[in-house]
């Protein structure tokens, strides 16, 4: 989901580019969690300047710019170049890590582990590894399976047939439950990365037991299902096929009590930047906004009981912000 | 559950001129606070309490606020802005409602549950109210009134229990009964007091509070063996003060009636459950849950529909105050019936239908003669034997209560000269019939009441009621249950038996809608809400049209016929062949 995103008319955005590569080193291979965060900074403070950066002198005073990350602007802003980065990208075992990080499930820990104490280099050298089943668990070892798969895009049409699978057992299961295909499918993209269902059904109580029945289903009946990662009372995460001349596709299913749904309805929908600027409004306006529910907070800052939702435009009423259509939230 | 009394207003952070914060300082009055125009979207106020107390719960009637939060703090505090939360923020009205400016006066009842529970057990005298109303800016905001009540003091509880002892000699006690009971007390006694003040118009005292303070007093009376003056006295106006009351001795003497009174059992044929309330369809308005979910279900046990909104297929609204939204749309449209809760309730318990007479809301009797003229949607359950003239009181029936009527009138009379300074909404109706109701035993109560009271009024008994104004009520409802003109008995045929009907609503007004009502249901028809694949005949004045079309395909076996063939129908008094009446593409 946290896919790094800029935005595109930005006149720095290769700084802000090679910003975040250095952030995302320090993140996975030297696993400097501070450095990585210095760097987000410093980007995010870039990222809003709205001229090109053509000396040093443009981003004296800026907030989150310190001596080192000044320095480095300095050589880009002279050279073309960060010499860090370019140490970096010829680094190996920097290359390993990263490439590692890739797999569902594996962080920077784990492939800062597998490439110092494993010695592994790469995805092939970890998939014919003898102690493959040793080094992964399970969902890092469907990542693994699955991992080319994964990583390609669902095309729109793909998804409205997965759609109209999913739904339609969902419904011949029980015909109060109503369920949804959220995320970017939701706002109309043309290609997504994975299947996110929301579900919901008046019974609160139900909820948990029609989860295992709506994949149980899914797995035996429709063999739509082909592997669980995991599954709760309210979560269920997995693979699934569409049928034998279809990729592997993550998929994730969720229940929501009715009166969280349309809270939910709208957090998975997204997009992250939209859920972020509502929130914000949020904030401002006296509400607290989560994928639950939304309250309101008091003036001594209590909060109340969750405000009645029985639509996202309801949301959007309490915030004072128009209704954006679901394919108007690509922000 | 003692009310707590205000003494004044410390501060307040915008007022109107004319509904200003100390009207909030007097709830019986209901007088409103708002916000002056144009002001910010909070408003606050801070209020002083007479004396410490102990806060247990509380009534809010919004006026166009959207959220309220409520603190509390004691005067005695070193610090001046000590401020403890009492009620978190809380939602009175959607921004839907506020934008549009609807559902301003909703009623909030709040619960030592639904209180900080930190603030419970500690006594406060100064109560901080902050309303906020920022989806509107255009109109003000504020509240109709706030209660606050103290937990009932050890001695109240005795009182109360012993009281239930005793009335559980008597009735059956119901135990949610009971409960529901209680909220209705609660809210009736604000509408019912705010319409009293209404209408109170000093050269015009009614005889009805006294009349029902009266039989309250009997109810009472008969359930204790003796009572001394004082104590009459004190329940009477206890009785008459105290709307809530009244209203729960109301229900007990219609319960107590109901396991007294023989001809009343008799009189009702205990029928199959299901079947109480076929043909009715309902709404509910003012009532929250758990409450709300209890009653619908109870009425659809019985048979009735339940329907989301007024429209012109319902015929009862049970309400539980007047004033709601839904209220005011009901009586404007002039039709149905508007009744409490406890109509529901009674006929649930009692197994049958039961008049909606003593049921009817207070300030809705305006419309009784309106109402009363839509009966006829239940005749064919009701009345096997079926009366022309739509009214399904049995006629030996009325002949007694005319008896009884004048008897209780008479008797009355002097309780009314006693307490001219009290006065009560212009509601006679249900209580007249009320009295009808109680037969024997309203007689008995009032011997009792009689003997034991001063000799001030035996002074009075002589003299009739022939000036009183009341009188022409009396006349008028009279009137209205005995048709002497239509006392000929008619068989109803019942060529419509098994036959499934639809009328378009919009097509029609709402008297001709009426008519097709009574037509159908007379001739023993079932008139369906919806054009249902039960639906046979579905009658209208528009000429083929694509909506036609549409149902014709779900519903083959559907006729639309033109209202003449109904008119034909009854005028003739059998099934008219629809061949000539038939709307064809």
């Amino acid at each position: 989901m946290a896919t790094k995103r800029k935005l595109p008319d930005n006149p720095n955005s290769e700084l802000v580019d090679f910003l975040h590569e250095l952030a995302d080193y320090e993140k996975n291979v030297s696993r400097l969690i501070h450095k990585y965060n210095a760097y987000r900074k410093a980007a995010s403070s870039i990222a809003k300047i709205d001229h090109k950066i053509e000396t040093i002198k443009d981003i004296k005073g800026i907030e989150g710019i310190g001596k080192k990350i000044e320095a480095k602007i300095e050589q880009y802003l002279s050279t073309g170049k960060i010499k860090k980065l370019e140490t970096n990208r010829g680094d190996e075992t920097g290359a390993a890590i990263n490439q590692m990080t890739r797999i569902m499930g594996i962080g920077p820990a784990h492939a800062n582990k597998l490439v110092h104490q494993e010695k592994i280099k790469s995805i092939d050298e970890l998939r014919s590894h003898p102690k493959r089943d040793q080094l992964l668990n399970k969902t890092q070892q469907l990542g693994l399976k699955y991992l080319e798969e994964f990583e390609q895009k669902i095309l729109r049409d793909e998804m409205k047939q997965m759609e109209t699978i999913l739904l339609r057992e969902i419904n011949a299961i029980d015909d109060q439950l109503k369920a949804e295909i959220v995320g970017s499918y939701r706002r109309g993209a043309a290609a997504s990365s994975d299947i996110d269902v929301l579900v919901t059904h008046p019974t609160a109580t139900i909820l948990p037991s029609l989860l295992h029945k709506i994949v149980d289903t899914l797995t035996k009946k429709v063999h739509f299902i082909t592997d669980t990662i995991s599954i709760g009372d309210s979560k269920f995460m997995g693979v699934c096929q569409m049928n034998a001349s279809k990729l592997h596709r993550r998929i994730d299913i969720r229940v929501f009590p009715s009166e969280q749904y349309y809270c939910a309805l709208l957090y998975f929908t997204g997009n992250d930047l939209l859920n972020r600027q509502m929130r914000i409004v949020a904030q401002e306006q006296g509400y607290k906004l989560n994928e639950y529910s939304i309250q309101k907070v008091g003036s001594t800052g209590v909060l109340s009981k969750p405000l009645p939702v029985t639509s996202e435009k309801d949301v959007f009423d309490y915030l004072q912000m128009d209704y954006k259509e679901p394919n108007q939230r690509n922000m | 559950m003692p009310l707590i009394n205000f003494r004044n207003i410390l501060s307040c952070s915008s007022e109107d001129r004319i509904h200003c914060a100390e009207n909030l300082l007097k709830p019986e009055q209901y007088k409103k606070w708002l916000s002056s125009k144009g002001s910010d979207e909070h408003i606050t106020c801070i209020i002083e309490f007479e004396k410490s107390s102990l806060i247990s719960s509380i009534d809010i009637g919004n006026d166009g606020s959207a959220f309220i939060e409520l603190f509390v703090s004691r005067s005695s505090s070193s610090k001046t802005n000590d401020w403890t939360l009492l009620l978190p923020a809380t939602l009175l009205m959607t921004p839907n409602e506020s934008r549009s400016n609807i559902n301003r006066n909703q009623v909030k009842l709040l619960k030592s549950s639904d209180l900080n529970s930190i603030c419970l057990n500690e006594k406060w005298d100064r109560l901080k109210i902050i309303c906020e109303q920022k989806f509107n800016r255009l109109n003000q905001f504020g509240l109709c009134f706030i209660k606050l009540y103290s937990p009932s003091s050890l001695a109240d509880e005795t009182n109360q229990s012993e009281l239930l002892k005793k009335s559980s000699i008597i009735i059956d006690n119901d135990n949610d009964d009971d409960e529901t009971g209680k909220e209705q007390r609660k809210i009736g006694s604000f509408f019912a007091k705010k319409q009293a003040e209404k209408n109170l118009k000093p050269s015009e005292p009614s005889a009805s509070v006294q009349i029902r303070a009266l039989s309250s007093v009997a109810d009472e009376l008969l359930s204790r063996k003796s009572m001394d003056d004082n104590e009459i006295q004190t329940l009477l106006k206890k009785d008459v003060k105290n709307t809530p009351n009244r209203l729960s001795k109301r229900r007990m003497s219609d319960e107590l009636e109901s396991s007294i009174n023989e001809n009343e059992i008799k009189r009702s044929k205990t029928q199959d459950k299901t079947k109480i309330m076929k043909n009715i369809v309902f709404v509910l308005s003012g009532f929250q849950n758990p409450l709300r979910s209890e009653l619908r279900n109870k009425a659809t046990t019985m048979g009735a529909i339940y329907n989301d909104d007024w429209d012109e297929t319902c015929t009862h609204l049970i309400c539980a105050f007047p004033n709601t939204p839904k209220f005011t749309q009901v009586k404007q449209t002039r039709k149905g019936f508007i009744v409490n809760k406890q109509w529901i309730l009674d006929c649930y318990k009692q197994n049958q239908l039961l008049s909606e007479k003593n049921y009817e809301l207070k300030g809705s009797n305006n419309n009784s003669n309106i109402i009363k003229k839509d009966k006829p949607n239940r005749i064919s359950e009701k009345n096997p034997t079926k009366i022309m003239n739509f009214d399904d009181d049995n006629e030996e029936e009325e002949e007694n209560e005319e008896y009884h009527l004048s008897k209780d009138v008479t008797r009355k009379t002097p309780i009314k000269k006693k307490m001219l300074t009290f006065d009560d909404d212009d509601d006679d109706e249900p209580v007249v019939s009320k009295n009808i109701k109680q037969k024997p035993q309203t007689k008995k109560k009032i011997t009792t009441f009689d003997d034991d009271d001063d000799e001030n009024e035996d002074s009075i008994v002589p003299k009739k009621i022939t000036t009183s104004d009341n009188d022409d009520v009396y006349n008028a409802e009279t009137d209205e249950d005995e048709p002497e003109t239509n006392k000929k008995i008619f068989e109803l045929a019942n060529f419509f038996h098994g036959k499934h009907f639809y009328a378009f609503n919009d097509d029609f007004n709402d008297n001709t809608l009426r008519d097709i009502r009574r037509i159908i249901y007379a001739y023993d028809g079932i008139l369906e809400k919806q054009t249902t694949s039960d639906v046979q005949y579905a009658i209208t004045n528009r000429l083929w049209n694509q909506e036609f079309e549409k149902i014709s395909k779900t519903n083959p076996e559907i006729k639309f016929l033109s209202l003449d063939w109904l008119q034909d129908c009854h005028d003739e008094n059998k099934f008219v062949p629809c061949q000539p009446y038939l709307i064809v593409p």
